[in-house]
């Protein structure tokens, strides 16, 4: 083991009031002062992630000979990219630094206890610090960049493209207009016909967007003008001023509670509001505020709270120039505004509402925080009815289908059921057109399993009588007019081509086909080929699809242009496993459960094919020998945790949470960015996937004291490592009868599917999970025969 | 709603006081009822549309006596846009105690009144204003001072050209012959004197009044051998108007006979009226209202006179609109072309303040109000946490179960357990390890 022998540095950052407002920074500095001795450097700063506060571990790094470096502030989804560029600037291993998140899991969720807050805090950090003590140097290995790239358009088509092109190792601008990258994608919330959340899947590519260093983001910006040809265009851009300094903005909302501008917000499809400084939604990318100067009034509120002082009233676009080898054109589509169909009256009854609309209402993070009401009354409807192919497949509208609709209303109908059993739902179609992979199955299924009442015919009209909705056509099966009362109608609306593809069309001058969409060189041998060379186009841009054939469309672009681009270097992920030979004992478990099948087992040995592993570590919390290493997330790093907060239990009770990275530990992060408060009695573990879980961290756990444990996931089917939150499932259970067999009360062990966009969530379990266990009592009340 | 600021309202002599306390700063906006008319430019304006209307014809009529205006100040944003659009200064924002420079966030509408070097000065403009906003200071004349040597007695010829007399009043109380009648204002006709009568038989022929009058021989026409001189005149004093107090109606530009006073009014624009739908008894709402007294009921000479119902004189109207929100027919329309204002400077908010004014002239797109769905109220319950003092555990308990840790722990080591852990078969899991612990 590589652990560390020469000095930490510990820094405490205050996030302005963000952090210090709630935890006593000054007391935690002069008490781990006083409890680690000489060879730890303790210091606070009121922004650690601004320039002064990168400068001053820079200088420590160089002065001191640091050579682990622990930053006590927001959680490492926000700035552990920022501060392991800080490490790498100053000779540092970037992995020999280790973030204890004190802000989104501790002062923003304990705002009415600033005292067990700093307890808490010191906990967090002091769990860093142990873990730090075992970070290993890690080399990534590095690609050269040759040549570079515009995407137009950050939805995930542009997104995919993007983050195809930069693992490349081509440099890439991605230009959104909107504020935030996301696109449509970020506004649903659930995908079919996996049922995945859509943040959730969706959130981590953002963040791998924002933070890849090869892909330079320009949100809030736009095309002004293209020169050049392929190899070299030169592309003229207006970055918009947000009059918020992007590089001083925390992101803690401070200015958007303040501020007394309430707007509808276009994110909601104005069904909920936000601020005139605002982030269009909470898992935004780049989490940096915007003041609509649409909507200031100018009163100068804002500025009085921001602490970094990242305001400026007076500050001007910004044009920038930038040269480009090749461009991929990903502006996506609108949802189709159905108010021009005079006859289902969109506009005029409140309780006709759009698909995407609904997607908005049924998210946790939507306007009703996921509860199901309609506008007119806030009422839960009991009998909604979808009505398909509404402005589609219409000579009048949109001679095209859209393609995604019929799949959409599936879906939300399952979304609904789940929540409301009760509901009674009917799906008005002309053919239910499910042709993708599974679809067809999902559609029996919702058929089947939710009791949806499929009624094949065009809807005629909407009308409104003593205030029900009444919805009037033929039944084309049974040849019968109908006419049927309903609390909700939803009009299942497709999407048409973007505004902002007209412009971008005119610039690159593209072709459009008669519906508007973007032209393919050939429909059918060169679908992401323009008839420019060097110009590709992917996504709902080029024509109506849905998000995998968007994704897959995005990949294919990229790899066109990437073949036009001169190759560089390809860089490779550090977290991997790595088999110790001298303990494996041949079982071949690891080959047994791997999905990847980067482990195999030759001569009694296993071996992990680097190439293969994705790093999700189900192997290494699996094998009985402890053989299987995992970078970055090693046995000792995660027991070093648990021995650090454990070794002197300062709260009662007190419990371990498991989380995933990529839901669960976001779904904690957003609890903060939301503030919704629980009990302090919870210390968190990052662990990329909850499979890494090994049964024996959770025993060891309760041996040490822990008065309970809660394992976090991804929601079945969620899994960015496809199964890992089943193996951890499995575990669990077995772990639930090894803890009877213990005699310890099985409750003491939860397991919680948690997704990113579930902060709320997140806060009820843990709020639910602290009163049950303070019931039972510390570890051990169960012999005390209380 | 933030914890970091808060809004109150008091009221202070005529006026209500809204004020805001925010983490840097105090924010007022003062408002001054009596100075207010009610012509809701403010309430256009507001893009936080907070800014209620009284019910005008009511408030106008005397039915009932409230402000004409009211700010929510829970809603408000103190941007200070309705402090920038009133034409009458009876909005003010303070910040800190001290007057806030509304343009140097915003706009304000340009309004002045200029007193020309031409302005003699005379006594008309300061006896017209409606708002009594014209103090004159004006040395009065004693017609001795311009004469050299002594008044002996003489015959002699006066006349007074009544046509080319311009009403100035300078001559009001030079002689016994000249006597100026003066009348209180009327909305029909503003000007503040009603005739000049010459008393021929009073005249002593002195000829002052000759040099006194700004038109002399052409409207006091003096014949006689006079034995003494009469010195040149001019008019002795200073006239100040009070922008607080002036409406710039501009009727004193318009009675002016020199130029004297020039009015920048805000607006420019058109007022009309409807007369034949005015109704007959007449609820001079519009009269009272109009603090450039533009608005009349003419008056019938005799019986057979037909005159209109109602009339207004665009001369003294500044286009606010005051009459339009008090007539409870909607008969009177204020259209106002273009305004004065002072230029925006480029930040964050001035698109905003760019609308509300534009919002004063033309159809620019008002602002609106919207509703937003929300989650539905869920009792927020506040839960003290209560600290739960547990029983000590026995040192022995917990070795205990380190113990059973232990043995089990030792187990997993198995693969044989491991593989039922991943096949996801507890039971077998719990058979193996009680199998175990039997042994």
């Amino acid at each position: 083991m590589n652990s560390s022998l020469g000095k930490t540095g510990i820094y405490i950052c205050h996030c302005g009031v963000n952090i210090a407002g709630v935890v006593d920074v000054k007391k935690l500095v002069e008490e781990l002062k006083e409890e680690l001795g000489e060879s730890y450097i303790v210091k606070d700063y009121e922004f650690m992630c601004s320039d002064p506060g990168q400068i001053l571990i820079e200088d420590d790094i160089k002065e001191e000979k640091l050579d682990r470096v622990v930053i006590a502030a927001c959680s490492p989804k926000l700035h552990e990219p920022t501060f392991r560029r800080v490490l790498a600037k100053s000779g540092l291993n970037p992995y020999l630094l280790e973030m204890a998140n004190i802000r989104e899991h501790c002062s923003w969720v304990h705002m009415k206890d600033p005292e067990k807050a700093t307890k808490k805090a010191k906990d967090i950090i002091k769990m860093s610090i142990a873990r730090s003590k075992l970070l290993e140097p890690l080399e990534k290995k590095k690609v050269k960049v040759l040549k570079s790239a515009l995407v137009i358009g950050g939805g995930i088509a542009g997104i995919e493209a993007s983050l195809n092109l930069a693992n490349q190792g081509f440099k890439v601008y991605l230009l959104e207009e909107t504020p935030s990258i996301g696109g449509r994608m970020a506004q649903w919330d659930k995908v079919f016909p996996t049922g995945d959340c859509s943040i959730c899947i969706l959130g981590p590519k953002m963040v791998d967007v924002h933070y890849h260093e090869n892909i330079e983001l320009l949100t809030y910006s736009e095309l002004l003008d293209v020169e050049g040809e392929v190899g070299s265009f030169r592309c003229k851009i207006k970055k918009k001023t947000r009059f918020v300094d992007e590089s001083k903005c925390t992101g803690c909302g401070l200015c958007s509670d303040l501020c007394p501008v309430e707007v509808p917000n276009e994110f909601e499809f104005g069904l909920g509001s936000r601020k005139a400084i605002y982030v269009p939604f909470p898992q935004a990318v780049p989490l940096i505020y915007v003041i609509d100067k649409d909507n200031c009034i100018g009163c100068g509120l804002c500025s009085e709270v921001c602490e970094p002082e990242a305001i400026n009233y007076e500050s001007n676009d910004e044009e920038i120039e930038i040269e480009v080898g090749t461009i991929i054109v990903a502006v996506g589509g609108d949802p189709f505004d159905p108010s021009v169909i005079k006859e289902y009256n969109y506009s005029e009854y409140p309780d006709v509402i759009t698909t995407a609309e609904l997607e908005r209402i049924l998210n946790t993070t939507g306007p009703t925080r996921g509860k199901l009401i309609r506008p007119s009354d806030n009422k839960v409807p009991k009998r909604i009815a979808f009505v398909q192919c509404a402005g589609f497949r219409d000579d009048r509208f949109n001679e095209y289908c859209s393609r995604f609709c019929c799949m959409a209303s599936l879906k939300e109908s399952q979304l609904i059921k789940e929540k409301h059993p009760d509901a009674e739902i009917f799906i008005f179609y002309m053919d239910i057109r499910a042709f993708g992979k599974g679809y067809e199955e999902y559609y029996k299924r919702i058929q089947k399993e939710f009791g949806v009442k499929f009624i094949r015919g065009r809807i005629a009209e909407i009308v409104e009588k003593n205030g029900v909705l009444l919805v009037r056509g033929e039944d084309t099966l049974l040849g019968e007019p109908i006419e049927l009362e309903m609390d909700l109608v939803v009009l299942s609306v497709g999407m048409v081509p973007s505004k902002y593809s007209k412009k971008v069309q005119e610039k690159l001058k593209l072709c459009t086909s008669p519906d508007g969409f973007l032209m393919e060189a050939h429909p059918k041998l060169r679908p992401v080929e323009t008839e420019t060379e060097g110009i590709y186009i992917c996504g709902y841009a080029q024509g109506p699809k849905d998000i995998q054939d968007s994704v897959a469309q995005a990949a294919a672009s990229a790899a066109k242009a990437s073949t036009l681009m001169a190759r560089g270097e390809v860089e490779l992920e550090a977290l991997i496993a790595e088999v110790d030979q001298d303990k494996c004992t041949g079982c071949k478990l690891c080959e047994t459960i791997c999905e990847f099948n980067a482990p195999k087992v030759v001569e009694k040995k296993a071996n992990i094919s680097e190439k293969s592993c994705v790093g999700c570590g189900v192997c290494v919390g699996a094998c009985p020998a402890d053989a299987i290493k995992i970078y970055h997330f090693t046995d000792e790093q995660i027991r070093s945790q648990m021995h650090a907060v454990l070794s002197s239990k300062r709260e009662v009770p007190l419990i371990l949470v498991f989380a995933c990275n990529w839901c669960s530990y976001v779904g904690a992060d957003l609890a903060g960015i939301s503030r919704y408060q629980y009990p302090t009695n919870v210390r968190i573990i990052r662990m990329m996937c909850s499979g890494r879980l090994d049964p024996a961290f959770v025993l060891e756990a309760f041996y040490l004291g822990a008065d309970g444990v809660l394992i976090t996931g991804c929601h079945p089917g969620d899994c960015h490592y496809r199964f890992g939150n089943i193996h951890a499932e499995k575990r669990y259970y077995a772990l639930k009868e090894i803890l009877g067999i213990i005699g310890i009360d099985p409750r003491r062990l939860r397991l919680e599917w948690i997704s990113a966009s579930e902060g709320e969530r997140f806060a009820s379990v843990v709020t639910d999970m602290v009163r049950e266990i303070k019931e039972i009592g510390p570890i051990g009340y169960e012999f005390l025969g209380v | 709603m933030s914890d970091k600021k808060e809004t109150w309202m008091d009221m202070e002599d005529k006026k209500i006081i809204y004020g805001q306390k925010s983490p840097d700063h105090e924010r007022k906006i003062i408002y001054d009822i009596e100075r207010c008319t009610g012509c809701g430019l403010c309430v256009k304006a507001c893009p936080l549309r907070c800014i209620e209307l009284a019910p005008m014809s009511e408030v106008a009529t005397g039915v009932i006596d409230v402000p004409p205006i009211f700010i929510d100040h829970t809603v408000c944003g103190f941007c200070g846009i309705c402090v920038g659009v009133c034409p009458f200064h009876s909005l003010k924002m303070e910040m800190d105690g001290k007057e806030f420079d509304i343009e140097s966030v915003g706009a304000r509408l340009i309004e002045d009144v200029e007193v020309t070097e031409k302005c003699l000065p005379c006594k008309l403009c300061a006896k017209a204003c409606p708002e009594e906003a014209i103090d004159l200071n004006l040395e009065p004349i004693d017609r001795m001072d311009y004469i050299e040597g002594e008044i002996e007695e003489l015959e002699g010829e006066i006349e007074f050209n009544k046509d080319e007399c311009v009403y100035c009043g300078l001559c009001d109380g030079l002689c016994d012959a000249i006597e100026v009648v003066w009348r209180e204002p009327t909305p029909d006709n503003p000007n503040p004197i009603d005739e000049i009568i010459l008393h021929k038989d009073k005249c002593d022929f002195c000829k002052v009044c000759e040099v006194v009058c700004p038109k002399g021989r052409d409207c006091f026409k003096v014949d006689a051998d006079i034995t003494w001189k009469v010195k040149d005149f001019s008019p002795k004093g200073e006239i100040k108007v009070d922008k607080e107090k002036c409406v710039y109606c501009g009727t004193c530009e318009e009675l002016c006979p020199f130029e004297g006073i020039i009015v920048h009014k805000p607006f420019e624009g058109d007022i009309t009226v409807i007369e034949e739908k005015c109704d007959p008894e007449g609820c001079e709402a519009c009269v009272k209202i109009c603090p450039g007294r533009a608005f009349f009921v003419p008056k019938k000479e005799s019986i057979h006179d037909e005159v209109p119902k109602i009339a207004v004189r665009k001369e003294s109207c500044n286009f606010c609109g005051a009459c339009e929100n008090a007539c409870r027919l909607e008969i009177v329309s204020a259209k106002r072309d273009k305004m004065n204002v002072t230029d925006f400077p480029n930040r964050s908010s001035t698109h905003t303040w760019k609308r509300a004014f534009d919002l004063l002239v033309d159809g620019a797109k008002p602002f609106e109000s919207h509703t937003f769905l929300r989650p539905p109220s869920e009792e927020e319950v506040e839960e003290k946490e209560e600290e739960i003092e547990y029983k000590e555990v026995d040192e022995s308990i917990l070795e205990g179960i380190r113990a059973g840790i232990d043995s089990v722990l030792s187990e997993l080591d198995k693969p044989k357990v491991r593989f039922q852990i991943e096949r996801g078969e507890p039971d077998k899991v719990r058979k193996t390890l009680e199998k175990r612990k039997a042994k």
